[in-house]
């Protein structure tokens, strides 16, 4: 488990901070970004076990970065779990069916997100 | 300055200037002799003068009032008034007042033309148009107005059936006496007359001016008809008794002839018999007495005493048996007599003796009686010579008539009539003498006339010379007669005929008018309020064609009142892909009474001339009226609210969206110290960081509730339709809740309809409203069970959830499905939550075609039920 590298999305710094610290008491490797375009960076950089993506950010949304990675055959094995404050924006049913593998809605519990973590990279 | 003038103006302007031409042209007339300019044709009347006058006088009258210059206006109106009294004074009572002559001594002499006189009824409309002018002056008081009103409607109904009697030559309507007509030009300026008055208060809508134009109209029209009726019985009346007195005078002349016969033959008969003496002769012509008229006939000889004097001894008694002489009384000795007998011997024919004569008739019984000499010669012939004549006179036959078996044989040989008759002798210039009378009718004599001057009402007066003498007749029809041949109720039963008639046409116009009125101002006003709505307001006929269509409507759509009229609303503002949906609920509505959209508030889309599409609510309800349909609407451009509601839905997203972020890193953050990972914390600490945390949990949840429902009220909801089995998702849900129920001691059943198909719902959806009203049922009932049950009733799905809670109060029933209310009722704690669920259920279910509702005993516990129809095909 520990090792496991997980970048971490949000345009929110309180965001990255909070969950990045969580994340590294757990042992993950949290490689925060700050915006989607940097997300997509960290992510074809790092190559990392599993992507947490918030949904509204700069440049690029948390939508258009997972579909950036399934479209990369280099990157599509790459989970990717969104974590969103607009449930109303986007259908998120069909969006977790054909490019994100799980969501959130943000405030979640720690334990949830933890689960899907899990779920994902053990 | 411009100035502004209505028809109605235009038309007085013009009257009033007609008039003052009609006065003008005919005074020229008259003063040049131009007979043209006065009288329109050789057959027509000529207008008087002070006729034209008066019409110049109301005409310049008219023009000071209507300047302003009221007193002036005044004065002339009193003179017009003035003229037309003083006529009909002259003609009522045959004094000359002299106003024929008013300002002008010029009289035509052309035969065509009648001088002097102006007609009556002109004189009638003279004064009612002289007080219409001084009725004018007042005009700002309403007894003034509506007394020229009268006075105008007067004499415009006099013009007007004068002018026509004109055009339909009827005299009587024109012509009131024989001799006095009315000019037609006179007629036609009484028109404008009448005009002039009635137009500055003529109102079409008033219920009162019509109808008394009409009863005025009908008046004189019903009077004119009774004039002429009356007339016309007059002149067979008068015919007949011409005809009948006529006859009368010819068969008394043929009577008194028929004595002088008598007379001339008895003298032939006294020659014959020169042997018999007087007394001998006597007795012969006693039995002639009676015969024929003569009440008696004398023997008077020619006697001449000593002195050579001729004496004419009229017998008055009958000598008495013993003696051969009686007294007598000489004719001679009357000098009037005595000249009239000695013409009679020289003429050598028989005469009418002077009416004094009569007193010497023996029977008094019998007067009045009249004389009659027949002059008798020697030798039987009337020699030729005066002289001869003289010398052999022998004497006269005087034979007594009365006048009562003259006229009872002359009238006796003509048919009865019972007509008076009156004879005076009026034989010697400037004396008339009272012969007699005869009742012919009933004989009650109203009175004897002496002068037959006297004698009113239909009669005839001849002078005739019967033999020597001037007799006058007079002949009165009795009021037999006059039954008889003459006057008849007919008029005046055709005249209370037509005026009934008149008063129930004028009486019907004003109730018809007046009811007109007030519908017509009902219907203004409800006109008005539909005009000036807010809303649009549309009305449909049976075929969808537009047949209203107020302000409102024409700036929301774009099309004018007039341009939507009569077409059909679907070709107007219903936008393409509705049209047919439109026309085919119309007509199914038409044909079964199903209605599909009536009597709701529905929100659709609208198309703008312009075409674009706007959303709009409205609502529509029929009528059925006259057998058809029409169908009504408001509609209200909800454009705006929908942009607003637009706009509140995105802050809220935003909102919701800003507050989440911070909650989930406030509630990481105090799960962070919570699990101790950030070092060791107390029981106290760990304690009221749970509490910080419940409370962000709790607000989470608000958020969720708050954006479902704008979710659900911005219609966001969408729906995944699919075919499921709705007993397994029920069955699904229940088991979801069983610990729950456990742990509250619950009991869940459920009762499903085995019979019950797949069908098309949304599975999440249906999945969330059973969640919402098990968790409800779960929540509030204390103990006991909960059972849900499932039912196939025709083509819906029953679903009922049944609780054994409190219950609730049939009133608050209806606030169960509306947004944030929550009832706090027996159980007098607040369970928790928004209070959305039971509205969202609701949206949920009415977005499956279905319905969802409550029935509950208070204190008993509740069932929540919900319908689903049992669609099996996708909706296209």
């Amino acid at each position: 488990m520990s090792g496991k590298k997980i970048v971490l999305a949000d345009d929110e710094p309180d965001m990255l901070e909070v969950y990045g610290a969580r994340l590294s008491l757990l042992g993950y490797n949290v490689i925060p970004a700050a915006n989607g375009r940097d997300a997509l960076a960290q992510i074809r950089a790092q190559k990392p076990d599993l992507v947490l993506v918030d949904y509204k950010m700069p440049y690029l949304n948390g939508l258009e970065v997972a579909e950036q990675v399934k479209s990369s055959e280099e990157l599509k094995h790459i989970p990717v779990i969104m974590l969103t404050a607009s449930p109303g924006v986007i259908n998120l049913d069909t969006a977790e069916k054909h490019l994100i593998d799980a969501y959130l809605i943000k405030p979640f519990e720690t334990e949830h997100l933890l689960e899907k973590i899990r779920q994902f990279i053990g | 300055m411009k100035l502004k003038i209505s028809p109605s103006k235009t038309v007085q302007i013009t009257s009033t200037l007609l008039l003052l031409m009609l006065g003008l042209v005919s005074i020229a007339g008259w003063h040049l002799k131009k007979i043209s300019l006065i009288q329109i044709g050789p057959d027509f009347v000529a207008i008087q003068y002070n006729t034209a006058l008066a019409f110049l006088f109301l005409a310049i009258g008219v023009i000071f009032i209507y300047s302003g210059q009221r007193k002036i206006g005044c004065f002339w109106g009193a003179l017009v008034a003035t003229i037309g009294f003083l006529t009909l004074i002259d003609h009522v009572s045959h004094l000359d007042l002299g106003i024929d002559y008013f300002l002008t001594k010029q009289f035509m002499s052309t035969s065509s033309i009648q001088t002097g006189h102006m007609a009556p009824n002109t004189a009638v409309c003279f004064v009612l148009s002289g007080t219409g002018l001084l009725a004018s002056a007042f005009r700002e008081r309403r007894d003034c107005s509506i007394l020229k009103f009268i006075l105008g409607v007067s004499i415009f109904s006099f013009g007007l059936s004068a002018f026509l009697g004109y055009l339909l030559n009827a005299q009587i309507a024109y012509s009131w006496t024989i001799e006095k007509p009315m000019a037609m030009q006179t007629a036609f300026g009484f028109v404008l007359t009448g005009i002039i008055f009635l137009l500055p208060d003529w109102d079409r809508n008033n219920p009162v001016q019509l109808p008394l134009l009409v009863f005025t109209m009908g008046t004189i029209l019903s009077v004119l008809f009774y004039r002429s009726f009356n007339a016309s019985e007059n002149e067979f009346l008068n015919l007949r008794f011409k005809f009948d007195v006529a006859n009368k005078i010819i068969s008394i002349r043929y009577e008194v002839e028929t004595c002088q016969q008598i007379l001339n033959s008895l003298r032939g008969l006294y020659n014959a018999s020169t042997e018999v003496t007087d007394r001998e002769f006597l007795q012969f012509i006693k039995t002639t007495r009676g015969s024929r008229d003569f009440h008696t006939i004398q023997w008077v000889p020619r006697i001449i005493n000593e002195e050579s004097r001729e004496r004419f001894p009229v017998l008055y008694s009958n000598p008495p048996a013993d003696k051969n002489a009686t007294s007598g009384f000489d004719y001679a000795s009357m000098p009037g007599v005595l000249k009239f007998i000695e013409q009679s011997r020289d003429q050598g024919i028989s005469l009418i003796l002077e009416p004094e004569s009569s007193m010497f008739a023996e029977d008094s019984r019998q007067k009045p009686v009249f004389g009659m000499v027949e002059p008798v010669y020697k030798l039987g012939e009337t020699p030729d010579t005066i002289l001869d004549r003289r010398n052999h006179l022998m004497g006269f036959l005087v034979g007594f008539v009365p006048f009562r078996a003259l006229l009872e044989n002359a009238l006796a040989l003509i048919i009865h009539q019972p007509i008076d008759v009156y004879i005076y002798d009026v034989t010697s210039p400037g004396s008339r003498k009272f012969l007699c009378r005869y009742p012919e009718g009933d004989g009650s004599f109203k009175q004897p006339f002496d002068d037959p001057d006297q004698i009113k009402g239909l009669h005839i007066t001849e002078t005739i010379h019967i033999i020597n003498r001037k007799w006058m007749i007079s002949f009165i029809p009795t009021s037999d007669y006059l039954t008889a041949y003459g006057r008849t109720w007919l008029p005046a039963i055709f005249f209370m005929g037509s005026m009934i008639i008149t008063l129930s046409i004028s009486a019907f116009i004003w109730n018809f008018m007046k009811s007109k009125a007030k519908v017509d101002e009902v219907r203004a006003r409800f006109e008005k309020v539909i005009e000036t709505a807010n809303d649009a307001f549309v009305s449909l006929d049976e075929k969808g064609a537009v047949t209203e269509w107020n302000r409102s409507a024409e700036l929301a759509f774009g099309w004018t009142r007039a341009e939507a009229l009569g077409k059909r609303l679907a070709d107007l503002i219903i936008p393409a892909e509705l049209k047919e949906k439109h026309t085919h609920s119309l007509k199914r509505f038409v044909a079964t009474g199903t209605p599909t959209i009536l009597n709701k508030r529905l929100e659709l889309k609208a198309l703008h001339r312009d075409g674009h599409e706007f959303p709009i609510e409205l609502t529509v309800w029929a009528l059925h009226e006259n057998a058809s349909y029409s169908f009504h609407s408001f509609i209200h451009d909800i454009s705006e609210r929908k942009e607003t509601e637009k706009i509140k839905s995105e802050f809220i997203s935003m909102v919701s969206h800003e507050l989440r972020t911070p909650l989930a890193i406030i509630k990481e953050s105090i799960s962070i110290i919570l699990d101790g990972l950030t070092g060791p914390v107390n029981e106290r600490q760990t304690k009221h960081l749970a509490t910080a945390k419940n409370n962000v949990n709790r607000l989470a949840k608000l958020i969720n509730s708050v954006l479902d429902y704008q979710k659900l009220d911005a219609g966001y909801m969408r729906f995944l339709m699919d075919e499921n089995a709705l007993n397994q998702t029920i069955e699904e849900v229940k088991n979801g809740f069983q610990t729950v129920a456990k742990a509250k001691g619950l009991e869940i059943l459920c009762e499903p309809d085995e019979t019950l198909p797949l069908f098309l719902f949304d599975r999440d959806k249906i999945i969330q409203v059973l969640n919402n009203l098990l968790n409800n049922a779960i929540k509030f009932t204390p103990q006991g069970r909960v059972v849900i049950r499932s039912e196939k009733k025709d083509e819906t799905a029953i679903v009922s959830v049944r609780d054994e809670g409190p219950g609730i109060k049939p009133e608050d029933f209806s606030k169960l499905f509306q947004s944030f209310s929550q009832l706090h009722t027996s159980t007098g704690r607040n369970i928790g939550g928004t209070g959305l669920g039971l509205v969202k259920s609701k949206k949920i279910i009415e977005g499956h075609g279905g319905t969802i509702g409550v029935e509950s005993v208070y204190g008993k516990g509740s069932t929540f039920y919900f319908t689903l129809p049992l669609t099996k095909e996708m909706p296209a």
